[in-house]
């Protein structure tokens, strides 16, 4: 199952852009259709890699983004789970198009409390 | 606060795989990352072609399995130059497993290095290991539905590879489906149909050959 050793990669990321003593409480990630990353795995892949850790209570934000589809036809473009549709015409052969990449979009931190010195 | 980020997960797998490339890429070695269920006939695949180049072409392998030596066993009998990396439980290999593999291997030695990767059609997809090309693999007896139950593979491939076609008469295996679900998903990537077990591989052997020369001519330069 690669979704754990994308959540362990996520996690490593994550580190590298996190503000010192900033709290994590989300993270979005967008996947391409192309990645075969299942979201229900993803999300326990995220829960194991982050249990015991400072991320552990922070939400996982997944976006799997669907097929482009484009009929060299009539020129329809859509998006589509299912890269093997066919066109409204009758077209059976689409161009398809789908990013194999999983990318780190952003994330939602809760910056850490300045303590404020109180001068008599 | 909202912090943006753009940057994608596998940066540093992507980092590792563009090292190895450059190793690789100095060293003439044509290089491909193999991937195919388990028993589509990989390795069956490998055996015949060392043994079929073997006064034509020198070829090293990195097999990837998650234990075992069987299959780099296998290969050692055809070439000197093969490599197995045990992943433990991973399901696929990295580009930091190839990076300390091709410290293990002579590349000076070789024109072609073919990364066995675990038997999977799924996670390996996702990871560039410093490849020049991806052939994504199947075989007749699996189903001709394959190529449409796994389009990341087939579109992520430069080559497609139909094996056991021995086997056709044997089968429930429908080829004009498979060809036409591979021809929808990657109109690019050339379909070879071979047989390993009886040695049919004509097609493959001389997609090997067309692009070591491709490679040649590309490091010849202008005045060879």
């Amino acid at each position: 199952m690669h979704e754990l050793s994308l959540a362990n990669s996520l996690t490593e990321r994550i580190e590298q852009h996190l503000p010192d003593g900033a709290v994590l409480k989300s993270v979005d990630v967008r996947a391409g259709a192309g990645l075969a990353v299942d979201p229900g795995a993803m999300q326990m892949a995220w829960r194991a890699a982050t249990e015991g850790s400072p991320y552990q209570d922070a939400e996982l934000k997944l976006i799997c983004e669907p097929w482009n589809l484009h009929c060299p036809s009539c020129q329809r473009r859509w998006t589509s789970g299912n890269p093997l549709e066919s066109c409204l015409c009758g077209q059976t052969h689409l161009q398809v198009q789908g990013e194999n990449a999983l990318m780190l979009v952003g994330l939602e931190i809760e910056e850490p409390q300045t303590c404020q010195e109180i001068r008599p | 606060m909202k912090v943006p980020i753009v940057e994608n997960v596998l940066k540093l797998n992507d980092e590792v795989a563009a090292l190895n490339r450059v190793q690789l890429k100095e060293a003439d070695v044509l290089t491909i990352n193999l991937i195919g269920s388990p028993g589509c006939g990989k390795t069956a695949l490998l055996e015949t072609t060392l043994r079929q180049l073997a006064d034509t072409l020198t070829v090293g392998v990195l097999v990837g399995d998650l234990a075992t030596t069987r299959d780099a066993d296998r290969l050692a009998r055809w070439s000197p130059y093969v490599v197995q990396i045990n992943t433990g439980k991973s399901c696929h290999l990295e580009a930091h497993q190839i990076r300390q593999a091709l410290t293990k291997i002579d590349l000076a030695k070789l024109d072609i290095l073919v990364i066995e990767n675990v038997g999977n059609l799924v996670c390996p997809v996702s990871y560039d290991l410093g490849e020049d090309f991806r052939v994504g693999m199947f075989s007749v007896c699996e189903g001709d539905d394959k190529a449409a139950k796994h389009p990341q593979l087939v579109h992520a491939a430069d080559l497609l590879v139909l094996n056991k076609t021995d086997l056709l008469a044997h089968v429930a295996f429908d080829p004009d489906v498979f060809r036409h679900d591979v021809a929808q998903l990657n109109p690019q990537a050339p379909l070879l149909e071979v047989s390993a077990g009886t040695d049919r591989i004509d097609n493959w052997l001389a997609w090997l050959a067309s692009r070591v020369e491709r490679s040649a001519l590309q490091f010849s330069g202008p005045c060879n």
